[in-house]
C-alpha cells in the first residue's frame, strides 16, 4: 500500500479528471449506500469534492484506484456507510413469494424478472448485490446468497508465506 | 485440501547445497594459503565462521527465527569464509571477530537477512574493517621464513605456526613458549601490488622458464609473489569448478576479467615510468580472481539477467581498475564490488531478458521462416 | 539466438534453439515397454458438458434416453465447445454435477450413461476416401466429430483451422515432441499406429495446403521416429528430430525450435502462417474424416510408482479413473495421491471416479516415497536460475517480487501472460518457492479484476437504461395526464355545449310560449 499526500502542483489536475474517470473506479453496484442515488451521482460528488471513501461494495480496491486517479492519499473506509464484504447475489425463495413486483421496482439494474401477480426471479448475472431489493419486499422472500463457486470462475490461490513447492505433500 | 500448482518435481540444488559447493570451491586456494603463508587464513576462519554463525544465532533469537533452520542454509559460512580471506593474515582475533560480527549484522540482517541484502556482507565487513582500522588491514604478518625460499616448511613448523598463533591472540606471547612475534616479517600489502609496485612479471611464468630447477620446486618455492599468484590461480580453478557445476553463470566472471584485462592491456607501457602493471599482474595477482568468481557473483547482490550481468561486470572491472590506480586503496577490489552491488537492481530493470515473442530494438523477430 | 546444429537427415532444415529449459529425468520406460492396450468398458460412464474455458456444450438427451454407439449427446453451446457423443451404447441415468479434470476440483453438469453389458454389435467403421470431399466437408466432419487439441490445452480443432484457414497456413506443425517426463501417450500412439497419424497429417495437409508440414519429435523416442519415417516416406512430410530439452512440446517453443521464428506476444501462430497440431489430434482427424467415427476414446499414460504394471491405455471417454488404476494394478490400501496430466504441467486429483476427457493424456498415481516431504522454503536469493531456465525469456524472480509486492500493473509489463507455466523455473528454484502458483494466482487475480470492470461498465449501461426509461415513463404519464385533462376539459365543453343546445331549444320555446 503506498500513501501519497497531494502535491499542490498535482491538486490542481484533479479538476480535470472526468466524471466517466471516476465512475469507472466505482463497482457500479448502484445501491446507495454512499447516500447517493446511484454510482454516478457519487461520481459527480467526487469530482466536487466528496470523500473518496463512502463505498462499501468498492471496498479497498475502489479506494485505491480513486486515490491514484485524484492524487488523494489512501484512507481507510468511511464505517458509517457500511463494511465491505464479498459481492453476493439475491436469490427468491420462490413458494413465499406474493408477486407484488416491489422488488422490480426496486431493483437499480433491472435483474428481477416477473409480474404481478406472479412469481419473481432474480437473472443472476444481472445482479449486482445491492440489497435495494431486500427491504421493500412485504414477506421477507429475499436473501443474499455468497456467489455459487464454478470451476469457470475458479482462481488460483495465491500460496501461503511459507508454502514450499516442487513437490507434493 | 488447499490447491497446490504444478510442478510435482523438483531437480534443483538447495540454497544450502550451493552454499557447499561454493565452500568447497574455496578449497584449493585455502591450501595455497596455508602452503605459503602459514596457518594464519585457518585462525582467521576460524574466528570469523564461529563469529557468524554466533552472530546469526543470536539475531534469529531476536527475531523469533528457527536457528537451527536458518543456519542450515550455509550462507553465513561461506561470508566467513569470503571475508577471512580478505583479513591480512597474523590481524589480532578482534579483527575477525568484529569484521565478520559487523558483516552478519549489518552487512546482512539489518536488511532482512539472506536474499534481502543489498550488499555483499563479506565485503561490508571487509569495507568497514579496512576504513575503521586501516594499519591492521594492511599489516601482512607472516613468519619471515614465508618470504625466503631457503626455508622450505618453515610456515607449516612448528615455530611458523606458534608465531602465526601469537599474532592472532597476543595474550598467548608469554604464556606460549615466549614471544616470537619477531620472527614474523610485517610488511604492508594489502594486496603485493605495493610490494612490487605493479612491475613484477609472474613468478610462476618465471619457474617455467627456468630449467636449473624442476618446475615444481621452484613453482612452490614459498614467496610472497608466487604465493598470492598460486592462490589466484586457486581461486581461477575454484571458479572454473562453480561454472562447470552452473552455480554461477559466466557472465560475471569473463566480464569482470575481460573489462579489466582489456583496460590493463591498453594502458600497460613496459619500461616506461608509468607503469600501471601488466594484465597478468592485474588478473592473477591481488584479490582479482576471488572478486571475479565468488564475490562478484554472489546471487543475492548481482543482477539475473545475462546482459544486466555483463554490464555489471564491466562495471566492476572498470572500477577495479580505475580505483587500483587512481584510488588511494590499492586493493579496490572490494569498493568495486560494493559499487558494483549499488547497481544491480537498477541493471536488472534497465537491461532486462528478452521476453519470447516480444520485438525489441535490439532483437527484432523474424519476419520469414527459410525452410 | 543462433542456429543450432545441423540434423542428420538430408533435405531438413537447421534447427534453431529457444532459451532456457530444463532437463527433467524421463520415466517413460515402464508404461513404453507393453503395447497399447484396451481399456475395459467402464459399467458407468461420466461425460462432462463443460469445454475449453469453462463454455458449455448443450445437452440433447434427456436421462432415461437410450443411446447407440457414436450418437450425439451433446451440441456445441458456443464458438469454444464441440459436439459429444455416446462412447458406447448405454441409458442416460441422469444430467447432474460431477468432478471432472480440472484444477478447482469443482463438479461441473455432466451427462451420466450407464452402458449395456455386453454392447450391441453396431456397424463396422468404413473407410473412405477423403480425397473426394472438399475443405468444407473435411472442416464439417471434423467439426460434426468434435475434436479438440488432445494434447492438453482441449481448444476445439474445426475453430482453430477455420482461423488458420482464413489467414494462410505456410507451415503446418505437427507436435510430437511430448517433452513431460512422465508422459508416453503419443509415443506409443505412434509407434503402433504411425500411418494413421500421418493419414491425418495428410488430411489436414489437404485442408491448409501449407508449403511445409514439419513433424517435431524429441531425439529421446528411437522406436516412434522410426515408424514415423516409414509412414512419412511417400509423403511430403517431413520428421524433424529435435534435442531433448523440455519444454521443447510446448507450442511457441516448438515452433521456434523447426522454424527459428517466435510467436508475436499476445498472438496465436496462426497470425504468423503456423498451425500447429498433436499427433493425436491428427490421429481423431483420421477417425473422424476417413472413418467417420467422432471422437468417442483416447490413449492415456497410466503411470506412477504406486501401480504395479504402468500402461498405455486406449480409454473409452468419460471411463472413471479409478478403473484405470484398478487395470494397472493398484494394491488395495496404498496411499496415493494422483495427478491429472504430467508432473510438471499436471494437477492434483482427489475424486478417483473423475472421468477421462480429451485432455487427459496422463494419469499419475504418485506414492509419497516417491516425492518426499517438500523441503522447507526460503527466501529467494536472486540466482537466477530460474531465468536460465525460463522458456519464455522471462526473469521469473523479478516477476516474483512485483507480485509479492503486488505491483499488479508491473507484473503486466514485466509479462506475466507470456509465462506458459511450464514450471521449469520452480523446478530449478533452490529455495523452493512455488513460483508457477504465484502466476497462476496472479494472472487470474487480473483477469479477475478486468471481468469485473466488464461486468461494471455492463450494469452502469443497465442502470442508465433502467433510470431513462423511468424518466421516460414518467414523462409519458405526466403526458398521458396533461391529454387525460384536455380530454376532460373537451367532454366538459361538449357536454356544456350539449347541454346548452338541448337547453336552448326549451328556453327558446319558452321565449315562444
Amino acid at each position: 500500500m503506498r500513501f501519497t499526500s497531494t502535491p499542490p502542483s498535482l491538486a490542481a489536475r484533479v479538476d480535470t479528471v472526468t466524471v466517466a474517470a471516476i465512475n469507472r473506479c466505482l463497482p457500479q453496484t448502484q445501491c446507495g449506500r454512499c447516500g447517493y442515488p446511484g454510482c454516478r451521482p457519487y461520481a459527480e460528488a467526487i469530482q466536487q469534492g466528496e470523500a473518496i471513501n463512502k463505498c462499501p461494495p468498492g471496498g479497498e480496491t475502489s479506494i485505491l484506484r480513486l486515490a491514484q486517479l485524484l492524487h488523494q492519499p489512501l484512507i481507510a473506509l468511511d464505517p458509517a456507510h457500511g463494511q465491505h464484504e464479498a459481492r453476493k447475489i439475491a436469490v427468491i425463495r420462490e413458494p413465499e413469494c406474493i408477486g407484488c413486483t416491489k422488488c422490480i421496482q426496486a431493483c437499480p439494474t433491472d435483474a428481477i424478472l416477473g409480474a404481478a401477480g406472479m412469481m419473481h426471479t432474480v437473472i443472476e448475472s444481472e445482479c449486482t448485490g445491492c440489497d435495494l431489493c431486500l427491504q421493500p419486499c412485504p414477506v421477507d422472500c429475499i436473501d443474499m446468497l455468497p456467489h455459487p463457486e464454478r470451476s469457470s470462475h475458479w482462481r488460483w490461490p495465491f500460496p501461503s508465506a511459507d508454502q514450499a513447492g516442487g513437490k507434493l505433500a | 485440501m488447499p490447491a497446490i500448482s504444478s510442478p510435482f518435481l523438483c531437480g534443483a540444488r538447495s540454497v544450502a547445497q550451493i552454499m557447499q559447493l561454493v565452500l568447497l570451491a574455496c578449497l584449493p586456494a585455502l591450501a595455497f594459503s596455508t602452503w605459503f603463508f602459514g596457518i594464519g587464513l585457518l585462525l582467521n576462519l576460524i574466528l570469523a565462521s564461529l563469529t557468524a554463525l554466533l552472530m546469526e544465532s543470536l539475531v534469529c533469537l531476536l527475531r523469533a527465527r528457527s536457528i537451527t533452520f536458518t543456519l542450515s542454509d550455509y550462507s553465513v559460512l561461506v561470508t566467513a569464509m569470503l571475508l577471512s580471506f580478505a583479513i591480512p593474515h597474523g590481524a589480532p582475533w578482534w579483527i575477525p571477530v568484529s569484521g565478520t560480527a559487523f558483516a552478519v549484522l549489518i552487512g546482512k540482517h539489518v536488511y532482512g537477512g539472506l536474499g534481502y541484502n543489498l550488499f555483499n556482507p563479506a565485503m561490508v565487513g571487509y569495507v568497514a574493517l579496512l576504513v575503521s582500522f586501516p594499519l591492521e588491514m594492511t599489516a601482512w604478518h607472516i613468519p619471515s621464513a614465508a618470504r625466503t625460499a631457503a626455508e622450505q616448511a618453515a610456515p607449516l613448523s612448528l615455530e611458523g605456526m606458534l608465531i602465526t598463533l601469537q599474532l592472532s591472540f597476543p595474550f598467548l606471547q608469554d604464556s606460549i613458549g615466549g614471544n616470537m612475534t619477531t620472527g614474523a616479517d610485517g610488511f604492508a600489502m594489502a594486496t603485493p601490488l605495493i610490494e612490487y609496485k605493479f612491475a613484477a612479471p609472474s613468478a610462476i611464468h618465471r619457474a617455467w622458464m627456468d630449467n636449473t630447477s624442476p618446475f615444481l620446486r621452484t613453482a612452490f618455492a614459498r614467496s610472497a609473489e608466487t604465493g598470492w599468484e598460486w592462490i589466484n590461480l586457486g581461486f581461477f580453478a575454484g571458479g572454473l569448478f562453480l561454472l562447470w557445476q552452473r552455480i554461477i553463470s559466466w557472465h560475471i566472471p569473463v566480464a569482470v576479467l575481460g573489462s579489466l584485462g582489456i583496460l590493463s592491456w591498453l594502458f600497460y607501457q613496459p619500461g616506461s615510468e608509468a607503469v600501471y602493471g601488466s594484465p597478468y599482474l592485474h588478473l592473477f595477482i591481488s584479490a582479482t580472481m576471488i572478486g571475479a568468481f565468488f564475490i562478484a557473483t554472489d546471487p543475492v547482490t548481482a543482477p539475473a539477467s545475462p546482459r544486466a550481468r555483463l554490464a555489471y561486470g564491466c562495471l566492476i572491472g572498470i572500477a577495479i581498475y580505475t580505483l587500483r590506480i587512481r584510488g588511494n586503496y590499492l586493493d579496490s577490489v572490494g569498493f568495486a564490488i560494493l559499487l558494483g552491488n549499488l547497481f544491480a537492481p537498477g541493471l536488472d530493470r534497465l537491461l532486462p531478458t528478452r521476453v519470447y515473442g516480444k520485438s525489441s530494438k535490439w532483437f527484432p523477430l523474424r519476419r520469414r521462416s527459410t525452410p | 539466438m543462433s542456429p543450432g546444429h545441423q540434423s542428420r537427415r538430408p533435405g531438413v532444415p537447421a534447427l534453431h534453439r529457444f532459451n532456457g529449459g530444463i532437463h527433467p529425468p524421463v520415466n517413460k520406460s515402464a508404461a513404453l515397454s507393453h503395447a497399447i492396450e484396451r481399456c475395459v468398458l467402464a459399467p458407468r460412464l461420466i461425460l462432462p458438458l463443460a469445454h475449453y474455458r469453462g463454455e458449455m456444450a448443450q445437452a440433447v438427451v434427456k436421462a432415461g434416453d437410450h443411446v447407440r454407439r457414436g450418437q450425439l449427446l451433446a451440441k456445441a453451446g458456443g464458438k469454444l465447445s464441440v459436439n459429444m457423443h455416446a462412447p458406447a451404447a448405454g441409458q442416460i441415468s441422469a444430467i447432474r454435477e460431477h468432478s471432472f479434470p480440472h484444477a478447482s476440483q469443482l463438479p461441473v453438469r455432466s451427462i451420466i450413461l450407464d452402458t449395456f453389458n455386453p454392447q450391441p454389435l453396431g456397424p463396422e467403421p468404413k473407410a473412405g476416401g477423403h480425397q473426394r470431399i472438399n475443405q468444407e466437408q473435411i472442416l464439417a466432419k471434423i467439426e460434426q466429430a468434435g475434436i479438440v487439441g488432445m494434447g492438453g490445452a482441449g481448444f476445439p480443432t474445426a475453430a482453430k483451422l477455420r482461423r488458420a484457414l482464413a489467414n494462410g497456413v505456410q507451415t503446418l506443425i505437427i507436435n510430437a515432441a511430448e517433452c513431460e517426463p512422465s508422459i508416453s501417450a503419443d509415443e506409443a500412439l505412434l509407434g503402433e499406429h504411425a500411418e494413421e497419424v500421418c493419414q491425418g497429417i495428410a488430411i489436414l495437409q489437404a485442408l491448409l495446403k501449407p508449403d511445409v508440414c514439419l513433424i517435431g519429435i524429441e531425439d529421446s523416442k528411437p522406436g516412434a521416429i522410426a515408424a514415423l519415417e516409414q509412414a512419412c516416406c511417400n509423403r511430403n512430410i517431413k520428421v524433424v528430430v529435435i534435442p531433448t530439452r523440455y519444454p521443447s512440446g510446448g507450442e511457441r517453443q516448438l515452433i521456434k525450435i523447426l522454424t527459428g521464428r517466435e510467436v508475436p506476444s499476445g498472438r496465436t501462430p496462426q497470425d504468423i502462417q503456423i498451425l500447429c497440431q498433436n499427433v493425436s489430434t491428427c490421429h481423431a482427424v483420421y477417425q473422424a474424416v476417413v472413418l467417420d467415427q467422432p471422437l468417442l476414446s483416447r490413449i492415456v499414460t497410466v503411470t506412477g510408482g504406486a501401480l504395479q504394471r504402468p500402461r498405455n491405455l486406449e480409454v473409452p471417454l468419460g471411463t472413471p479413473i479409478s478403473l484405470l488404476l484398478a487395470h494397472c494394478g493398484l494394491p488395495a490400501d496404498t496411499h496415493f495421491q494422483l495427478v491429472h496430466g504430467g508432473p510438471l504441467m499436471g494437477f492434483l486429483l482427489d475424486d478417483v471416479d473423475t472421468p477421462i476427457t480429451a485432455i487427459s493424456n496422463c494419469i499419475m498415481a504418485i506414492t509419497a516415497r516417491e516425492h518426499q516431504a517438500p523441503a522447507a522454503r526460503r527466501a529467494c536469493i536472486r540466482c537466477g536460475f530460474c531465468a536460465e531456465a525460463c522458456p519464455a525469456g522471462l526473469l521469473p524472480q523479478q516477476l516474483y517480487f512485483a507480485i509479492d509486492q503486488q505491483r499488479h500493473d508491473s507484473v503486466a509489463s514485466q509479462g506475466l501472460f507470456d509465462c506458459i507455466e511450464c514450471g521449469a523455473c520452480d523446478y530449478v528454484c533452490p529455495s523452493n518457492i512455488p513460483l508457477v502458483q504465484y502466476y497462476r494466482a496472479e494472472k487470474a487475480l487480473i483477469q479477475d479484476s478486468h471481468r469485473a470492470d466488464e461486468q461494471a461498465a455492463y450494469w452502469q449501461q443497465r442502470f442508465e437504461f433502467r433510470q431513462l426509461r423511468v424518466k421516460a415513463g414518467q414523462q409519458k404519464q405526466s403526458q398521458l395526464k396533461i391529454q387525460q385533462e384536455i380530454r376532460a376539459a373537451v367532454a366538459r365543453s361538449k357536454a356544456k355545449r350539449a347541454q346548452r343546445e338541448k337547453s336552448e331549444p326549451q328556453q327558446q320555446a319558452r321565449r315562444e310560449k
